[in-house]
């Protein structure tokens, strides 16, 4: 039959490294997104314990001066871009399917295409490091320092191709959320049944699909200017702007905080009521509220800029807008001290990130409040305030969240439980580290420190606390190990985790730990917002179903991760070509070629095997 | 608990604040923002103040709310959890609260930016300062020889209680001109004109600055002082820098160095001698200067020789950028090396 | 669909604002008074042409009529091609009178925009002909006209994108509302402190 498409036999093994290449399995891309950004966790990490090491004594020689600028760049892209961001696409992946009662995800292949392209990115541009070029710009890349004339390494064409690649990735798994949430429901899921994490899950796709276009936008402009020598940013006597970077860099990158951020409220949005055994607070004012804070989110960009001379009018409307925001945000922290109220709170390791993760986020809220004072932010603009700042809501708030999630689902991941034990000296020593760590940071910059510098003086009054800052660096280095100890020891012998372990109450805990490929045997129909708590929602399932009558899932394909690859191909042919013409051009021609082929391949191709279907009927 | 921690929860935070302030202005860091002395600074700082007490009061608030609900409500046996699912009015009531809490910081806020709108006292003195990597330079309009620019460099001199407006250009990237102790900090971008907010300074004395923006490589070593003089002292220093220095005594080093200096006089200025280069740093005055090489290096005799000799041991200079060259490869033996640096020290005001 | 085309755009949306903010700032080198209103005018009314037949082949396939339909859908990714082959024209007459993408601002702005506009059309064409011969094999038929209804929209927006970029680009540029969108543009601008 003209079914296959491919050059290749489609795979169907169910186990092996090939498989999960050509998974579509949501789960399982769920695993590879997991897994991924935990590396680069490490990776990322330890570019900060470099820098903490550097800075933990004035005049340090340890690096260099151009080391320790690529370490800050690249801890910067790592953490926003490597881990928080495809950590978050884990959960989205593992969960939404699973809390909506769906099989899959909307676009089963182009969700595998959207790893790929992250994977593949986020490699490509590690890959400078061994070119021996290292991106040094800061994680802003703020116009003309990336221009060819000062950044004389391609260090920058593989920052900037790699963040275009992953880019591409994440705006596509951008509309597959959107497709998947508003479409794939299951009878009586309606949006204000949603599990909280389905909604900021939505609302993130959102701010993806219309926070990207802008830094797409300004990647090629720069990409245009670095390759084939445009004026965008460069050319100063002749009329352009450096600020036109900053303002569209800015535009994309207030959303994307959003993005980083809105993932981790859904995970403790969902986590306290189960640990509470009551309902949220006010589930339709935190929804709404998570809707206010993305639209107002596209509305504060500027507010990193309050010193770039825009002026008083813009000051004054950037900085209210941006205290605007604190107030759906504090909504959603009051309304989740609420749920606390009445409730029979147990202190599992979940639940103690989760309070780890309001409380920590406050306070980064509220330091946040005070650089909306432009007053203020004239003194604390690129000091170590801001470092302390962004650390408190994304890694108090972000990391906090997300292993609030990690805790907690691990069980539904893998069936087994992770160490109670363990999982609480993990909490308090990251909670104890972090604030070690981040806390001082405050004082350092109303002393006036500045961030991205690599050396101080010994007279500048710095030293000590710096001295605390990086011993906290290493005890939350420290709890990180005791969790990879944790993870290691539960997969070998952790206890069988059940269905439901924590009692909780959304349709993920009704199936099995972990659950059949194909989630549900029968589609489930939803009646309340809590449905295995309410004993009048009748969603308890029928037995799993004998084999041969198994739902038919989509079955795996090769092509997602041969478009990845070629699309990530052309660009590593851009870079080849500033050296070598002929060889650049003929890699960008062959994986051009090979990427059209297999997109034809893609469409092409049925979403199941034929002889896989014929088995099943 | 709850009215214990209703009541005394403000106050001991504004006492803990008071602690925390009176900490923070001790610190003997000479960037302390806590600790201004201009009038630009000192306004900022009764901000900061005001924001940084309501925001610790709202923080230790809701900690402490935090703190008391997991302990009130921990699992008891027996204890079965309420099933609310909220309550309108306290939405609404706390939807609402936030907003007048941020009207007490915004309307400050507001009033402040106005301020930064108003015209400068007209004495003001003008100045110019341009951002290069990785040093600064600045320039005197109308104060030079014959109505012309005076132009120096990495340290700013100014008179004491004078309205002070700096504005800033870039020659390259973006840098941040930031002067913690006497004005907030104002980018410097290239092909863009920015005005720093208009400042007046307390006393005289040395103040450091420092670039607050990422701007390649050696950015932490872009650095330099601000000099606050009487005006007195101001005006003496501007008119020994127009005048040029005094010829130096045949037969010392220093005269040596002042032929010498011919190699360096491509790149460097000297008012009042034949050394009018413009693609380094002016060093007019230069035994004036407390500090070498954009405010990191007491200026020694033996720093001055190592910096000659060699920039690239100090500062960490990228291959192709464009500074200045390294000068002990063979190009300058030690002996002449430091007649320049004598050379060098020997231009002061005297 | 929809969502991919909001995300679109906010792509294009800063690509024309771009070319507005920076307009005007070109100091060397021919700038719009280059553009040729004349021909892209008949190269607008082509690819408005070509929308007409898309909806003509939806129209077809949606009545099962498969013969129109195919035709249509030729006709539609004919005109388009006749659209690019203008656009190849007018960009190697502007390289001819010096202006490329290196050449100044309105070069990188004006070009760079098109070009990923005539990206957009190029892809459409592909995406076109591929539903044209899927038509043949039976894999587009009456039932799963929404195959060709989601190509449709995407055409239809591409097209869209296009009369902005004429009006806004070319017709500003070359005619009397000059100062006006200058006004608006500098106003826009001096708000964000840009220009």
């Amino acid at each position: 039959m003209a079914a296959n498409t491919g050059i290749l036999r489609r795979p169907l093994a169910p186990v092996g490294i090939w498989a999960w290449m050509t998974t579509v399995d949501h789960k399982r891309i769920a695993v590879l997104y997991g897994v991924t950004a935990f590396f680069f966790f490490l990776l990322g990490g330890m570019e900060a314990l470099v820098m903490r090491v550097q800075l933990a004594s004035a005049e340090s020689t340890l690096v260099s001066a151009a080391t320790f600028n690529a370490m800050f760049t690249m801890h910067g892209t790592t953490m926003v871009f490597m881990v928080v961001m495809p950590a978050g696409a884990a959960f989205f992946n593992f969960l939404v399917p699973l809390m909506i009662g769906a099989r899959d995800v909307a676009f089963p292949r182009l969700n595998a295409f959207s790893y790929w392209l992250f994977l593949f990115g986020a490699l490509f541009m590690n890959f400078s490091f061994f070119m021996n070029a290292f991106p040094d710009i800061g994680w802003f890349g703020y116009a003309p320092l990336t221009s060819n004339e000062f950044t004389i390494s391609n260090a920058t064409d593989y920052w900037v191709l790699g963040l275009l690649v992953m880019g591409v990735g994440t705006t596509a798994a951008g509309f597959n959320f959107v497709v998947t949430i508003l479409n794939m429901r299951a009878p009586g899921m309606t949006l204000m049944r949603m599990p909280v994490f389905v909604w900021m899950t939505l609302i993130v796709a959102f701010l993806i699909i219309f926070a990207f276009p802008p830094l797409t936008i300004a990647l090629a402009f720069l990409t245009f200017d670095r390759f084939f020598d445009t004026n965008f940013f460069v050319d100063i006597g002749a009329g352009s702007d450096p600020l036109l970077w900053q303002h569209l860099f800015w535009i994309f990158g207030h959303p994307e905080v959003y993005i980083l951020i809105l993932p981790a409220m859904g995970i403790v949005s969902d986590v306290l009521p189960t640990f509470t055994r009551k309902p949220l607070f006010g589930y339709s004012m935190i929804v709404f509220a998570g809707v206010v804070i993305a639209f107002l989110g596209f509305g504060v960009w500027a507010h990193h800029m309050f010193t770039t001379g825009l002026g008083p009018w813009a000051n004054a409307a950037f900085s209210a807008t941006t205290m605007a925001i604190a107030v759906p945000t504090g909504v959603k922290i009051f309304n989740w001290l609420a749920t606390l109220y009445g409730g029979s709170i147990t202190f599992k390791t979940p639940m103690l990130f989760a309070l780890g993760f309001i409380s920590m986020f406050m306070l980064g809220g509220l330091s946040g409040i005070m650089h909306a004072v432009t007053a203020v932010d004239s003194q604390q603009q690129d000091t170590y305030f801001i470092v302390a700042h962004f650390h408190y809501v994304l890694f108090g708030g972000a990391i906090f969240g997300i292993n609030s999630g990690i805790y907690y689902w691990f069980p539904k991941i893998t069936g087994k439980m992770l160490s109670e034990p363990l999982g609480k000296v993990h909490f308090w020593l990251m909670l104890i580290g972090f604030n070690l760590t981040f806390m001082p940071m405050h004082i350092l910059g109303v002393i006036g420190m500045p961030r991205r510098i690599y050396t101080y003086a010994e007279d500048m009054g710095f030293e000590f606390l710096n001295q605390i800052v990086s011993a906290g660096a290493f005890i939350i280095a420290l709890s990180v190990i005791i969790f990879i100890i944790n993870v290691v020891r539960s997969v070998r012998q952790g206890e069988p985790a059940g269905d439901n372990p924590w009692e909780a109450a959304t349709l993920e805990w009704s199936i099995s730990s972990p659950p059949h490929h194909y989630n549900f045997a029968v589609v489930p129909t939803v009646r309340s917002q809590y449905p295995l708590w309410d004993e009048n929602a009748n969603v308890v399932l029928p037995p799993a179903l004998p084999a041969h009558d198994e739902p038919v899932m989509p079955d795996p394909s090769y092509w997602p991760i041969v478009v990845a690859f070629s699309i990530t191909m052309v660009a590593g042919g851009l870079i080849i070509w500033q050296g070598h013409a002929i060889a650049g051009l003929t890699v960008i021609a062959s994986m051009g070629l090979l990427g059209m082929r297999a997109i034809y391949g893609w469409v092409l191709e049925p979403m199941e095997d034929e002889a896989h279907v014929s088995v099943h009927h | 608990m709850a009215r214990f921690l209703k009541l005394r929860t403000p106050i001991l935070t504004v006492a803990l604040m008071a602690l925390l302030l009176a900490v923070l202005s001790a610190c003997a860091s000479p960037q302390n923002t806590f600790d201004p002395k201009s009038d630009a600074t000192d306004s900022i700082l009764t901000i900061y103040i005001l924001v940084t007490v309501v925001a610790s009061v709202v923080g230790f608030a809701v900690l402490a709310a935090m703190v008391w609900l997991i302990i009130k409500f921990r699992a008891k046996p027996g204890v079965p959890a309420k099933q609310i699912h909220g309550n309108t009015k306290l939405e609404i009531a706390w939807t609402i609260a936030p907003i007048f809490i941020l009207l007490i910081i915004g309307i400050p806020t507001m009033y402040w930016i106005a301020g930064t709108a108003e015209d400068p006292a007209p004495n003001v003195l003008e100045v110019e300062a341009t951002g290069h990597q990785w040093w600064f330079e600045f320039t005197y309009p109308g104060m030079g020889l014959d109505g012309g620019d005076l132009i120096t460099a990495n340290e700013l001199v100014i008179p004491v209680g004078r309205d002070i407006r700096v504005t800033l250009y870039s020659d390259d990237v973006v840098h941040s001109f930031w002067v913690p102790q006497l004005v907030g900090k104002t980018d410097m971008i290239p092909g863009r004109t920015n005005v720093l907010q208009t400042f007046n300074a307390y006393e005289p004395g040395l103040y450091y600055g420092q670039c607050a923006e990422f701007c390649g490589t050696a950015h932490a070593l872009m650095r330099f002082r601000v000099n606050v003089k009487t005006s007195a002292d101001f005006s003496t220093w501007a008119d020994a820098h127009n005048a040029g220095p005094a010829a130096p005594e045949p037969g010392t080093a220093a005269a040596r160095g002042s032929l010498g200096f011919a190699t360096c006089s491509g790149c460097h200025a000297i008012s009042g001698t034949a050394a009018q280069g413009r693609i380094g740093p002016d060093l007019s005055l230069f035994g004036e200067r407390s500090t070498i090489a954009a405010g990191i290096l007491d200026n020694t005799d033996a720093n001055l020789k190592a910096w000659i000799g060699d920039v690239r041991s100090i500062k960490p200079i990228p291959e192709g950028a464009r500074f200045m060259p390294t000068f002990n490869d063979g190009t300058l033996d030690e002996g002449q090396i430091a007649d320049i640096a004598a050379y060098l020290n020997s231009l002061t005001a005297e | 669909m929809w969502a991919f085309l909001g995300s679109d755009v906010l792509f294009f949306g800063t690509l024309i604002a771009t070319h507005l903010v920076y307009r005007g700032q070109s100091v060397s080198g021919p700038t719009e008074n280059i553009l040729d209103i004349p021909i892209t005018s008949i190269s607008t009314f082509v690819l408005l042409m070509s929308s007409l037949a898309m909806v003509l082949a939806l129209s077809g396939l949606q009545r099962g009529k498969m013969g129109e339909a195919r035709f249509w859908l030729a006709a539609t990714a004919l005109l388009g091609s006749v659209f690019i082959g203008f656009q190849m024209y007018e960009f190697a007459e502007f390289a001819n009178e010096g202006l490329t993408p290196r050449t100044n601002l309105f070069g990188s702005t004006f070009l760079i925009m098109t070009g990923f506009h005539g990206t957009h059309v190029a892809i459409g064409i592909l995406w076109l002909w591929s539903l044209f011969f899927a038509t043949f094999n039976g894999k587009i038929h009456q039932g799963n006209s929404l195959e060709v209804e989601i190509a449709g929209l995407y055409w239809h927006f591409v097209d869209i994108v296009w009369i902005v970029i004429f009006g806004v680009v070319y017709l500003v540029g070359a005619y009397g509302a000059e100062e006006h969108v200058e006004e608006a543009g500098h106003a826009a601008a001096a708000i964000f402190g840009i220009g």
